[in-house]
């Protein structure tokens, strides 16, 4: 009886460690974690008319599409260091382009290290931490260097063909210009492209790992360039400057726009700004191009059923919005939208779309929720997965977007300008309000041309006095205490 | 002088053909969300018109070549959106709880003149193409034995959303069968003759071309865009390029929706190819429609004939997380509407005051002669009012009701509100203009309360008139004093 007895147990220890063992390999999924630079929601899954993104829609299709995604700081440094490490910027006080979020929290954990800390192979192929585009490829940029066990730096023909880029504004450097190229040669000898290839041998020498492999993309930031065939795929008799009224600008808040884009268009004339839609699609669709290859790799090496891909942006983008934004570093919904795409393996919402209102800081306690491992205390963002079942999810969600003007000839004072966005409405502040204020009613208004909170009626007031209360909780409205460069804003 | 002449004989000509008694073509399809018509499309903004994504449209020139050679009615409504008691209301003119009918698979009443019943006493030959509905339970059942008095009912079936049929000796039966043998839905290898919606146009145009002289009324009844959502080749991956987003109404978060849907909140989840194939659908509708109109303009009939398009209710494909109909929500309620008859019908006419399917008969009947009357009906004559663009001479109003032999929901349609009292909820009001999503209630909001008991009086007189006892069931009657006195 004894001897029967031990045996049960025995069994049961068996059975426990077997059980044991399998939850060990599904909870330690591979992730696949891509990110796009300067990429709006130009995209087909997006409801982008003129978008052709066969590849990004294809993982839309087979994941979560977040439609309302924002991220913290539309900014390359700032949303990064945002994102990776879960915090938002007034907790990593970076708001420029040079400073790292180490200076102000040296041990912080980022997500990669997280995944590190727990027995990953972690790895970054391209531009995840900031990057001075193009000057920096190549090189390290301004990484993080214990976020990463390895790194590729690949540096493709684009850079060496600069001086064939077409600068529609001599008087800049490529790097801010609305610059082209519809370069000759391959996929494969442009920098992405060689970013993909890389990463897809990566995936192949780890498929027994664990991974967590970062790989960013250069394009579409400028100078737009691409291989020639993309810049085929618009037609430049289809493609529209986007609409807006004669007076809109007649609301809004001079802050508002973007310290680098005083004059709408640059000044430039309508065809060259066409052109330079084509090359920015172009660029899209090029970057669609290489994420599909990765895609294609994870299908051939069995890793998808295995493998959480997400797909980020680092921010929106404008084409000529309200009369002649382009670029970045507004808090318009088209800078702070951004696209997130999650495919998780096997849950319930894949295909779907998410119109829950979700922040970029979210990524950070989803990917360790997804991986069942241990996250950091405290991190603001919360665990999308709940939408990743059921993207209809009660939510309630609030997302806070902020930018930092520097005193220039527009403002006498560095403005900090915050933004808050719920299901429906997005409410916008300039230095506490004292530069100006704006309310969008997203229901009735998605291109926010008419700015609600000019002589606003009771229930407008009702709205802004609620938001307001949800904006502080979340950014302090105030100019930072700790250095910036004003020059890098 | 001799110009004036002329057109003196022109004009008399024009009054001596206009004797002649017209044929009747009423085309109905079934289930069809209006915002996917071009005509319709081209009276609502960009969101409203582009409701599964920016661009992702199907053109239906063919159906849209009706509103522009007659008139297109923006506010028409199934006046109970749901299949059999929509129906009996088209053909009876009559509210559908004096039908018999108030409900799906019920039988029509026989002891009430029908649209094909008065026809066919002043001589037209009277032939129902297609779906009937109003037979009580017979599935598919050809030649149904409550046929509603159509004399040519060799084509008619009382129900089914089958997708192949087949000619046999006596008349036609579904040609897809299960593995029992037994009639099937499934598309089997359909093509173009014997795809369900191509199969009834061809006996529509053998029926419309006959040499018989005297005038026809012909009804031809389609299954789709009704579930299942298949069509046949080369339909069925013609919208593949698209890319179908959910509605703008979907997944809302923070909207407290009205109780009167009943139930929790649907929870359906979005699929784009349900979408691609329901457009395909819709364009195979429309190339059968234009095939329809071409046979009657090579024949020298199409001027001669009154062409009704209609639905028998909508289909929310997804708008407010729901499919198909029941409620009064645009998208389930509303329905297509255009009729040409240029002699009378001015080309482009546009018809923006309510109209409900209750109406039809009436005014097909007037619309082919005054000499008919039109007192016994229930329904009202629109035949002047939309030729003119003015409200009707009776009621400006039109009402709806849910299907059923219980109360659940009464509503009344005017050129902007929509009000609609429940057996569950407070009343609930949209406004068309500043809301055509129809997520808020602007009951009670201050500036709607004459416009609330204009529409309650208006209700109060409808049931009484019509004896629709779902006004008396308490909670509705209490909803309906509150309303009356909104204000006051």
């Amino acid at each position: 009886m004894k001897l029967i007895g031990t045996l049960f147990v025995l069994l049961f220890l068996v059975c426990d460690a077997v059980v044991a063992a399998g939850t060990v390999r599904s909870s330690k999924p591979n992730v696949l974690f891509i990110a796009v630079d300067d990429l709006a929601c130009t995209l087909g899954c997006y409801g982008d008319q003129v978008a052709k993104t066969p590849n990004i829609d294809r993982l839309a299709a087979r994941g979560v599409c977040f439609h309302r995604a924002y991220n913290q700081l539309p900014l390359c440094n700032p949303t990064r260091a945002s994102l990776l490490t879960g915090l938002r910027p007034d907790q990593i006080k970076v708001y420029d382009l040079d400073r790292h979020f180490r200076e102000e929290l040296p041990d912080v954990v980022t997500l990669p290290q997280a995944f590190q800390h727990a027995g990953y192979y972690v790895a970054r192929v391209g531009k995840i931490y900031h990057y001075n585009v193009p000057a920096s490829i190549g090189t390290n940029g301004l990484d993080d260097p214990p976020s990463w066990m390895h790194v590729g730096n690949p540096k493709g023909r684009d850079t060496a063909e600069e001086h064939l880029v077409f600068n529609a504004e001599p008087n800049k450097k490529i790097s801010a210009a609305l610059s082209w190229l519809a370069a000759e040669g391959s996929d494969e000898e442009q920098t992405d492209g060689m970013i993909a290839t890389e990463a897809i041998q990566l995936m192949a020498s780890n498929a027994d790992n664990p991974f967590f492999l970062a790989v960013g993309f250069f394009r579409p930031h400028t100078p737009y360039i691409a291989p020639k065939k993309y810049f085929d795929l618009y037609s430049t008799g289809n493609l529209q400057l986007p609409y807006a009224p004669q007076d809109d600008r007649e609301d809004i808040p001079i802050a508002a726009f973007a310290h680098n884009c005083p004059n709408p268009d640059y000044g430039l004339e309508k065809d060259v700004l066409i052109q330079a839609t084509q090359a920015y699609y172009a660029c899209v669709s090029f970057v669609d191009a290489q994420v599909g290859r990765l895609l294609d790799a994870l299908d051939q090496l069995e890793l998808a059923e295995n493998t959480v891909v997400v797909l980020w942006s680092d921010h929106g983008y404008h084409l000529g919005d309200h009369l002649g934004i382009w670029q970045k570093r507004t808090l318009f919904e088209q800078a702070a939208r951004a696209p997130l795409i999650i495919r998780a393996p096997g849950k319930a919402g894949n295909g779907q779309v998410c119109r829950r209102v979700v922040e970029f800081i979210d990524v950070y306690p989803s990917l360790t929720s997804l991986a069942n491992i241990q996250a950091p205390s405290g991190l603001p963002g919360r665990d999308l997965s709940s939408l990743l079942v059921d993207p209809r999810t009660q939510w309630n969600g609030y997302a806070v977007t902020q930018v930092l003007r520097p005193a220039d000839g527009r403002l006498p004072q560095p403005v900090m300008g915050c933004s808050i966005r719920d299901h429906r409405w997005r409410y916008t502040e300039w230095a506490e309000g004292e530069a100006g204020v704006e309310l969008y009613d997203h229901h009735a208004d998605p291109m926010e041309f008419h700015n609600l909170a000019v002589g606003p009626d009771s229930g407008n007031s009702d709205v802004i006095e609620r938001l307001r209360t949800q904006l502080y909780k979340r950014a302090s409205g105030k100019v930072p205490s700790t250095p910036f460069q004003s020059k890098r804003l | 002088m001799r110009f004036l002449i002329l057109i003196l004989l022109l004009a008399s000509c024009e009054k001596l053909r206009a004797a002649e008694p017209a044929n009747i073509l009423l085309i109905v399809t079934d289930e069809h969300n209006f915002r996917t018509l071009g005509c319709y499309r081209d009276y609502l903004s960009k969101e409203q018109a582009e409701m599964w994504g920016p661009g992702v449209i199907v053109e239906t020139p063919h159906i849209d070549r009706l509103a522009k050679e007659g008139v297109i009615c923006t506010r028409a409504y199934a006046t109970a959106p749901v299949c059999s008691p929509c129906r009996a209301a088209m053909i009876t003119g009559l509210y559908p709880q004096n039908t018999g009918v108030p409900t799906n698979n019920y039988k029509l009443r026989t002891d009430i003149p029908t649209l094909a019943s008065v026809l066919n006493q002043s001589g037209y030959r009277t032939g129902f193409i297609g779906k009937w509905h109003l037979g009580g339970e017979g599935k598919p059942e050809w030649s149904p034995e409550i046929d509603g008095g159509f004399s040519h009912k060799k084509y008619m079936f009382n129900r089914g959303h089958w997708k192949k049929f087949a000619l046999t000796n006596s008349g036609a039966d579904v040609a897809a069968r299960g593995k029992d043998g037994e009639p099937s839905y499934s598309l089997d290898n359909a093509d173009e003759k014997s795809f369900s919606t191509d199969f009834l146009t061809d006996r529509c145009i053998d029926f419309v071309g006959r040499k018989e002289s005297e005038p026809f009324l012909a009804v031809v009844s389609y299954p789709d865009p009704h579930g299942p959502n298949t069509v046949r080749a080369p339909y069925n991956t013609m919208f593949d390029h698209l890319r179908f987003l959910p509605p703008r109404t979907y997944g809302l978060e923070d909207v407290i929706g009205p109780k009167w849907l009943g139930g929790e909140k649907g929870h359906t989840t979005f699929k784009a190819d349900q979408m691609r194939q329901y457009f395909g659908m819709v364009k195979c509708l429309d190339d059968n429609i234009g095939r329809l109109l071409h046979a009657l303009e090579a024949n020298g009939k199409l001027d001669s004939t009154i062409i009704m398009m209609t639905s028998d209710h909508g289909d929310l494909c997804y708008e407010h997380d729901r499919l198909n109909k029941g409620n009064p929500y645009e998208g389930s309620a509303r329905v297509p509407m255009l009729i040409r008859l240029p002699k009378k019908i001015p080309a482009g006419s546009v018809y923006r005051q309510p109209f409900g399917t209750v109406d039809i008969t009436p005014t097909l009947l007037h619309l082919a002669s005054n000499e008919y009357s039109v007192d016994t009906f229930q329904g009202r004559d629109l035949s002047v009012a939309i030729c003119d663009e003015v409200p009707a001479a009776t009621s400006k109003h039109t009402f709806l009701r849910n299907a059923g032999t219980k109360a659940s929901w009464i509503c009344v349609v005017d050129p902007r509100y929509k009000l609609i009292l429940s057996v569950n909820d407070r009343p609930w009001l949209f406004d068309n203009q500043q809301d055509p999503d129809e997520l808020h209630n602007f009951f009670g909001r201050p500036g709607t309360e004459t416009v609330t008991r204009m529409l309650a009086e208006s209700l109060k007189g409808y049931s009484v008139a019509n004896d629709d006892a779902f006004a008396t069931q308490p909670t509705i009657a209490k909803s309906l004093n509150l309303c009356l006195q909104v204000g006051l």
